[in-house]
């Protein structure tokens, strides 16, 4: 009962803090107190934005040699252990280039190369930016009711049954997910399909998005697959837009609104085209305003790395738990809005046409069901019509709670804040679309 | 003479160990009936075998190859500086950062800076259901969803009724409601019919309004939707909310012709049943 009742009480600055930290995360340091940190953190900066001319040298003795010209090829990646920062090691990947990072730092004096932005290193404890704290008295000010309203029983029992379940039910298929996504860090040489796919975004997106075809089961299962396929050096809008396409094109979800929707087949055929023409679209958009450097990669091991299934175990464990606990703030945030968004809102919604859209695509993301389920989900929302309904279908697969938890998780907050409201515009558009065509 | 495993490993073989013990928990007792559906078992096991198989190479390879401490998870702990420093000089070589390739552990050139201690929000699950008792959706959730209709869409020509065993046919709420919304050939007329559900008594509706419900499922407790029918002339005072019950009685077909979203029944007979292991309908 009294877990129960801080489960509930914690999911609302936790929500907060995961809306708050997608928003203000960003994969450059804001702290340094050592020259050498200084010089660590332009390697850091070279590592993730290859393009861009490198700052100005500003610093004293320790500097990172040799500087790369821009416009010159691409400088190799280096990839720093961050485990043993302490230690100061570097490992080169990706060619073999050896990179000498002289510095003077003694274990301990790394500490400020990469900071989390509520961990204050000077002081070293945590400090909570003050507007978060504002945020949230203000929310608990204004519905002075709602806290203790739900607190009771029933609600907190309802929470836990529906916050359960979303894990619970999820996480065969991001144990899925993550042993395939495994497979690519320990067996997919670097690069190999960056080479078989075709150079150009416009023919390389949509043979990615059709590719989606043959991953069946939940959004869970892409996102690591995509993320590991960032890392072996496929392009990241071909990534994305397999990672969109295929929780809503593979043949178990298009049987299921096939049987969930008896008699109209046209539903069937419209989620699929929808679905397919949004995932191509924010692929093809991507490639032309995404920046990499959102997309914090993780390392993929150079190809003379022995020990395969090592790779493989690390790989698996480490994604695993990394993702799995994004997963687990999503299923908090999803049962939170269940228990705590009223019915009735809905109701009103549905009659008139364009808010009947909206109030689609905002259930679609707020609801965070698993792509198979969602066409029954849909079928029993009778009071909507079936174009509004689509939106619910194009959209839930591709942006919701737990998605965004997740993205957040493995590429950075940033990524996650710019991405999903892209999805988002470009799978209402879809739907509605393609809803007008042929519905 | 340091730990076998690193800290940071075993960090994250617990973690790991809690998620298996979660799956597998749920999906060898039938606790996990509450929560998704019946045909998720072997997929639940499954994912628990591959999780320990998986975590247990890890280990395993950990063992042979250990990957060093990171001295960045100590930070904000009460850590000696001094043992700290101690303990990692021995990967530096006078103080230059060395490049080795290949001979290393783990590859992974990411931000573990909170990656291990992000890993204990997989305990959350588990720590719920050790804390909680495992309760279905009862009132409080079907008072939030009310009921509705299926949509005419489904129908096509509803099959005879089963035979009655005991006096009454056995039916499901959802078939309850699809036969007094849409059999064309009303063959519910004068038919006992024998229905299991919890009762709710709505919020916003007269206090003598009673309703048995149960919830249905397509993925899992997230997207269920309850199922209700409307109980007048009880025999008996009327249970509180959440109890199970099994009720036998015959429609009573709504006068307009057009069936509300929870058709009423006369009750015969109410007979008290504890919580079923499967508490959602097929």
């Amino acid at each position: 009962m009294l877990v129960g009742s801080i489960g509930v009480v914690l999911s609302v600055p936790v929500t907060t803090w995961l809306a708050a930290s997608v928003l203000t995360t960003s994969t450059t340091p804001t702290h340094s107190t050592t020259a050498t940190a200084t010089a660590i953190r332009r390697v850091l900066r070279r590592r993730l934005r290859p393009q861009w001319p490198p700052p100005p040298d500003r610093s004293t003795p320790a500097t990172a040699a040799p500087t790369s010209n821009p416009g010159s090829e691409p400088a190799p990646t280096i990839a720093l252990d961050l485990d043993q920062l302490g230690g100061c090691r570097a490992i080169a990947g990706g060619g073999g280039h050896p990179w000498r990072v002289s510095a003077e730092a003694g274990p301990g004096e790394l500490q400020g190369a990469l900071s989390d932005p509520w961990f204050d290193e000077e002081q070293e404890r945590w400090s909570v930016p003050p507007g978060l704290v504002v945020l949230v008295l203000g929310l608990i000010g204004l519905f002075p009711g709602a806290v203790g309203r739900y607190l009771d029983g029933p609600a907190v029992a309802t929470w836990t049954t529906i916050f359960v379940a979303v894990s619970v039910q999820a996480m065969p298929f991001l144990v899925l997910g993550v042993l395939v996504s495994a497979l690519i860090a320990g067996f997919l040489p670097a690069g190999a399909l960056a080479r078989r796919l075709p150079k150009r975004p416009i023919l390389s997106v949509p043979l990615a998005g059709a590719a989606g075809v043959a991953l069946p089961g939940c959004e869970c299962a892409s996102v690591p697959i995509a993320g590991r396929l960032v890392a072996a050096g496929t392009p990241s809008a071909a990534a994305l837009t397999f990672l969109l396409a295929a929780p809503a094109v593979n043949p178990v979800v298009i049987v299921a609104t096939a049987v969930a929707f008896p008699g109209r087949p046209e539903m069937a055929a419209a989620r699929f085209a929808a679905s397919l023409l949004a995932a191509i679209a924010v692929g093809l958009l991507w490639s032309r305003v995404g920046r990499d450097e959102w997309l914090a990669r993780a390392h993929h091991p150079a190809d003379t790395e022995p020990r395969r299934w090592a790779v493989f175990a690390e790989t698996a464990t480490h994604d695993f738990v990394h993702t799995g606990a994004f997963l687990v703030l999503g299923a908090m945030a999803a049962a939170t809005m269940h228990v705590v968004v009223p019915p009735h809102w809905l109701d009103g919604l549905a009659s008139s046409g364009l808010t009947a859209y909206g109030a689609m695509a905002v259930l679609a993301v707020v609801l965070a069901i698993c792509s198979e389920a969602d066409a029954f989900v849909a079928a029993g929302l009778s009071q909507f019509s079936l174009r509004a309904r689509l939106v619910f279908l194009v959209v839930g697969p591709m942006v919701d709670l737990k998605l965004m938890a997740l993205q957040s998780g493995t590429f950075s907050g940033s990524f996650a804040a710019r991405f999903a409201p892209l999805t988002l515009a470009c799978a209402v558009t879809a739907a509605t679309l393609v809803g007008w065509a042929l519905l | 003479m340091g730990p076998v495993v690193s800290f940071h490993a075993e960090t994250r073989i617990l973690q790991l160990a809690v998620a298996s013990v979660l799956l597998l928990r749920l999906a060898l007792t039938d606790a996990y009936l509450l929560y998704v559906q019946p045909a998720m078992r072997p997929f639940l096991v499954v994912a628990g075998l591959a999780l320990a198989v998986t975590t247990a190479t890890y280990a395993l390879a950990q063992r042979r190859h250990p990957s060093p401490d990171a001295d960045l998870d100590h930070a904000g702990d009460d850590c000696d500086p001094g043992s700290c420093g101690h303990a990692n000089s021995a990967l530096v070589d006078d103080g230059h950062l060395g490049c080795d390739p290949g001979d290393h552990g783990t590859p992974s050139g990411e931000r573990h800076r909170h990656s291990t201690r992000i890993g204990w929000l997989l305990a959350v699950p588990l720590g719920a259901l050790v804390a909680m008792p495992m309760e279905p959706l009862g009132a409080f959730a079907a008072n939030r969803r009310p009921a509705t209709l299926p949509s005419t869409s489904y129908q096509e020509e509803l099959a005879p009724l089963p035979k009655p065993s005991d006096g009454a046919v056995d039916m499901t709420l959802g078939e309850f409601v699809t036969y007094a919304a849409f059999d064309a050939n009303r063959q519910l007329e004068d038919q006992t019919v024998r229905l299991t559900g919890f009762v709710v008594t709505p919020d916003g509706s007269p206090d003598d309004e009673v309703h048995l419900t149960r919830f249905a499922l397509s993925c899992c407790a997230a997207d269920a939707w309850a199922t209700s029918v409307t109980l007048h002339d009880l025999p008996v005072p009327v249970p509180p909310d959440d109890t199970w019950i099994t009720v036998e009685g015959t429609w009573r077909p709504d006068p307009s012709g057009e069936e509300p979203d929870a058709p009423a029944l006369d009750v015969a007979a109410v007979e008290e049943i504890p919580t079923p292991t499967d508490p959602y309908e097929a």
